[in-house]
């Protein structure tokens, strides 16, 4: 196998977004898989007083 | 690359069944209990809760109400059709088609469809984007649930997509200059280079010749009546998937669905799609890929492994036991290359699916002699499946992964919705196991439990007697390399030469790493309100700094700095630094071997890595949080009792090797060399690559000192814990691992790095291969005063000018795939500075129009500011990223306070609002600072003796 050099079987319409490596750019898979990510004003909003 | 934790879930995971392909039968979330004569083809069941449903028209459905992230909607629309459904083999319409529909539907004509997504917050390339392979085509929306109206537009744009592209002649001539874009990007050394591989491992199969991207002369002449036909036949109904993950009631994603999508119909003859099945690859290969711009040497050597049944009972108990023998035969060869018994760097062994029915069992590796290792690697993988894998082997990596299983089962209740989603486009396209958690831990727990050493090795010895090698050399110089004859002759002698007989396993079991030390009282607890959090200090001025956070299940996140980096360290250090991190990061620590640590880590699920950089060093790493003593642990022994053993010091030699091939030969990385050497005028500051006497020079003992001199004490070390954990575990772990850490002399990085240059410095780099990394690097550096209103102008700047390239460079000029990618970084040490970078890839023979074309697009931001619409949708996309954060996101807050002492104290619910408030001034205000004409960095990657 090619390792990190692998080329992908698929192509995108776009260049990834985000965190953009050059990597990225021929298409190849930089990670295993994105953080996980949660909604700040899903916080900031359950936190705020009810009037 | 070693299987970490994350790729030990993967391998757990991994696609297994046959679920419902397209067109068949709805499951409706119930379990499926076929009557059929063999148990082990019993399809598993599918998790009750995705709701799983058929149109009358044939279209399928997979729905699913899931709050992690919370307020946003992951949408698919799959064709069960890629490139292998074409009428000829290279014409590359099915891709040409997929860009097509954003360039053209009833309800978005033109372009309109990018600016409509992104005024709802969505980003080209992150939020909205589509891919092609042989198998299928598939589109893809992340939708944040601001309004109702959101949720509408987003399955209508499924629904254009599905019925109403326009494929207006004139379109397709436009987009053609993007598509043969993409495809010159494929014809690097590298890309060349895996096609060799492709064709290796589809020789034989249906995907043989099958390349999505086709040939340049059939993207020239495309015609639009194949588009539509393609379109026709292929984009219907019964071969559709609509997938939708995310913060909504299935009723509500349901009625969308049957309100857009029942109305649907096949617009020509309904063909079957082609056969998927891929036979074993039984051939022995042994060819050296030789190409001038090839990166540093490598040996690939492959087995092809059976076809399984994806989600089925056998399928299952096919992936545990290949995953299973992939990390027993990496454990049995790393013990090998420590005992120095096998000569080879960095052996990588793993299984793979090059697509659902082509699988491989795949290793590579750097030798000096290729030729011999190829040899040594055979015969000694021979010798393992002659003699089976050790029992204590099998227990260790069988404890290691019934841990990842059980941290699977906790990160369950925070999966978010693009792992659902993909998830769900797999078992619509190839029947992956889509079954509920708690059953599948438990199903595949007893199965780990019931697999025994005799199994693993017997599943080893016939996939190895099946299969014969698939051996590639890859290297740039015939004279370093073996010929073919001596390759092949190498492979025979492999395959008939005596079997190894058998060595001792030398990994112990560690069931800890150190016995806890004895734990002090911090001098200080301090509450920071506005982070939420709490500060432990210490006196050896160590402190820890703890947020609970609950956005991973399970996990915790750990992030440590302190001031210095490599400005205290010898001029030229800075080349140095990640390679001396690197192997004690690969070694063991105190009395352990590299094996033991690195074993325990595995079954513990933690990782922890150094760094020493400009003006600052520190760890990072991770941990279940049923093991963050461990972490805490392995930090400290790092800090205390670092290690460079042998092997680890060899991968560091090759990586250093690896690098100065790759500025010979990678435009991207010559281009950086460039770059930083017009920045800092000269190496004497910054030096991005070791030079000759550095190379000569460096030794395990040298690694060591260098890693010791800024990680080997602390004196203002802020530690960072973000998690799911709490105050009194955390405070335990910092009394015992950190309060201990020996104090140092107290020190700050020294100011030394030179004045950015004035005026315009041009520099050129060859454009490599084919010309395919032809394009430019912009470096625009200004000293600001990095203010949070300074930050919140240039995220929103850096979206404008990407956006302003994507559209001109890419679907107006039609001389560029990726448009230009814009960076403007804020960076406060050493000196306070903006750095816009701007990277263009594109045409080579357009190089001079890219070049002005975004000069003009910068000067027109500086001299007028964006128009009201870019900016608001600019905003918006912003404000939706600053909207999901990540465990990443709170740790970095956390350490600029700690860092700053408290003066740093901005959250990241300030920074969302700074967006959020910034006016149209600011911003044309910033763009005028950041953007002069006269004073820039230019690094043009061009065609051999040719200049813009």
């Amino acid at each position: 196998m090619t390792g990190n050099n692998r080329r992908p079987d698929r192509l995108s319409l776009f260049p990834p977004g985000g965190a953009l490596t050059l990597e990225g750019l021929d298409g190849s898979d930089t990670s295993n898989r994105a953080p996980d990510t949660h909604r700040l004003l899903a916080d900031l909003r359950s936190s705020e007083p009810v009037s | 690359m070693r299987l970490g934790a994350g790729a030990l879930l993967a391998l757990l995971l991994a696609a297994c069944g046959s679920g419902p392909g397209p067109g068949e039968t709805a499951l409706s979330g119930s379990s499926v209990t076929a009557a059929v004569d063999d148990p082990g083809s019993v399809t598993l069941p599918v998790d009750p809760a995705v709701t799983i449903g058929h149109l009358d028209n044939g279209l399928t459905y997979y729905l699913r109400s899931n709050d992690a992230p919370g307020g946003s909607l992951e949408l698919r629309l799959v064709v069960a059709a890629g490139s292998l459904e074409q009428n000829v083999t290279g014409s590359g319409i099915a891709h040409f088609l997929e860009h097509m529909l954003f360039n053209g539907t009833a309800d978005y004509p033109g372009n309109q469809l990018d600016d409509a997504l992104q005024t709802l917050g969505m980003q080209v390339g992150a939020d909205v984007n589509a891919y092609t392979s042989c198998d299928a085509t598939v589109y893809g929306l992340t939708v944040s649930l601001d309004s109702p109206e959101h949720v509408e537009v987003a399955f209508d744009v499924l629904d254009q997509w599905a019925t109403a592209a326009t494929l207006d002649p004139d379109a397709v001539v436009a987009e053609r200059g993007v598509v043969l874009e993409e495809y010159r990007m494929t014809e690097t050394a590298q890309g060349l280079i895996a096609t060799r591989f492709d064709e290796v491992y589809t020789e034989g199969s249906v995907y043989e010749g099958c390349d999505p991207i086709g040939t340049e002369g059939a993207i020239v002449t495309t015609d639009p009546v194949d588009l539509i036909h393609f379109y026709d036949r292929w984009y219907r109904p019964d071969l559709m998937a609509v997938v939708a993950v995310g913060d909504l009631a299935v009723d509500l994603m349901e009625r969308e669905v049957i309100d857009r999508f029942s109305d649907n119909v096949a617009r020509a003859d309904s063909p079957e799609p082609r056969a998927r099945q891929a036979g074993l690859v039984t051939g022995v290969v042994a060819e050296v890929v030789v190409h001038p711009d090839a990166p540093s040497p490598f040996v690939s050597i492959d087995y092809s492994l059976p076809d399984r049944e994806p989600g089925t009972v056998d399928g299952e108990r096919t992936a545990l036991l290949d995953g299973l023998v992939s990390a027993l035969v990496q454990s049995h060869l790393d013990e090998q290359v420590a005992a120095g018994n096998l000569p080879v760097v960095r052996p990588f062994a793993t299984e793979f699916a090059y697509t659902d029915s082509l699988r491989f069992m795949g290793f590579n590796y750097v030798a000096k002699d290729e030729a011999a290792s190829v040899t040594a690697m055979l015969l000694e993988l021979r010798g393992l499946a002659n003699r089976g894998f050790p029992s204590d082997s099998v227990e260790r990596n069988r404890a290691a992964f019934a841990n990842a299983l059980d941290q699977s089962l906790a990160a369950e209740a925070t999966r978010q919705d693009y792992s659902f989603a993909a998830s769900y486009v797999a078992h619509f396209l190839g029947g992956a196991d889509i079954g509920e958690v708690t059953a599948r831990h438990a199903r595949q727990t007893e199965m780990l439990e019931s697999i025994t050493a005799d199994e693993l090795s017997s599943h080893f010895a016939t996939t190895f007697g099946e299969a014969a090698p698939l051996v590639l050399v890859v290297g740039h110089d015939p004279a370093d390399l073996p010929s073919t004859a001596e390759l092949e002759a190498a492979v025979n002698e492999g395959l008939t030469g005596t079997a190894g007989t058998g060595r001792a396993e030398t990994t112990g079991v560690v069931d800890s790493l150190m016995e806890p030390p004895t734990a002090v009282d911090p001098v200080a607890v301090n509450r920071i309100s506005t982070h939420g959090a709490v500060e432990f200090v210490y006196r050896n001025g160590a402190s820890v700094i703890f947020t609970r956070s609950d956005i991973s299940e399970g996990q915790v996140d750990l992030w440590a700095e302190s001031q210095g980096g490599w400005t205290l360290l010898e001029p030229g250090s800075s080349a140095l630094v990640d390679k001396a991190t690197g192997a004690v990061d690969r070694s063991g620590a105190a009395d352990l071997s590299a094996l033991e640590v690195e074993a325990f880590q595995q079954s513990a699920g933690i990782w922890l890595m150094s760094m020493i950089n400009e003006t600052t060093e520190g760890f990072m790493g991770s941990a279940r949080s049923t093991d963050l003593e461990s972490l805490f642990a392995l930090s400290y022994l790092r800090a205390n009792e670092p290690r460079v053993d042998g092997p680890a010091f060899d991968e560091a030699v090759e990586a250093i090797t690896s690098e100065q091939r790759s500025v010979e030969a990678d435009p991207y990385a010559a281009s950086s060399v460039q770059l930083a050497d017009a920045r800092y005028g000269g190496d004497a500051y910054f030096r991005p690559y070791p030079d000759a006497s550095q190379v000569t020079n460096f030794s395990a003992e040298g690694a060591l000192a260098m890693f010791e001199s800024r990680l080997g004490d602390v004196d203002d070390l802020v530690i960072a814990v973000v998690g799911d954990t709490d105050e009194i575990t955390v405070r335990r772990l910092a009394d015992r691992y950190v309060g201990t850490l020996p104090a140092g002399p107290s020190d700050t990085w020294a100011a030394l790095a030179p004045e950015p240059p004035v005026g315009v410095v041009t520099r050129t780099v060859s454009a490599g291969a084919n010309e395919a990394s032809a394009g430019f690097e912009l470096l625009v550096i200004t000293e600001v005063d990095p203010t949070e209103e300074m930050l919140a102008a240039s995220r929103v700047l850096e979206r404008i000018l990407q956006s302003r390239l994507f559209t001109t460079l890419r679907e107006e000029m039609g001389l560029s795939y990726g448009g230009g990618q814009v960076f403007i970084d804020l960076v406060e040490h050493p000196i306070p500075v903006a750095e816009v970078f701007v990277s263009v890839n594109g045409n080579p023979e357009g190089i001079a129009e890219l070049y002005s074309r975004t000069l003009a697009e910068m000067a027109d931001l500086a001299a007028s500011g964006p128009d009201r619409d870019e900016l608001e949708r600019a905003r918006s996309t912003v404000l939706t990223d600053l909207d999901f954060i990540t465990n990443g996101d709170i740790l970095e807050r956390l350490i600029a306070w700690g860092r700053s002492g408290g003066e740093d104290s901005a959250t990241l619910a300030d920074r969302y609002y700074e967006v959020e408030r910034i006016s149209p001034d600011e911003i044309k205000t910033a763009a005028k600072m950041l953007l002069p004409e006269n004073r820039r960095i230019e690094v043009f990657r061009v065609p051999e003796g040719t200049m813009p």
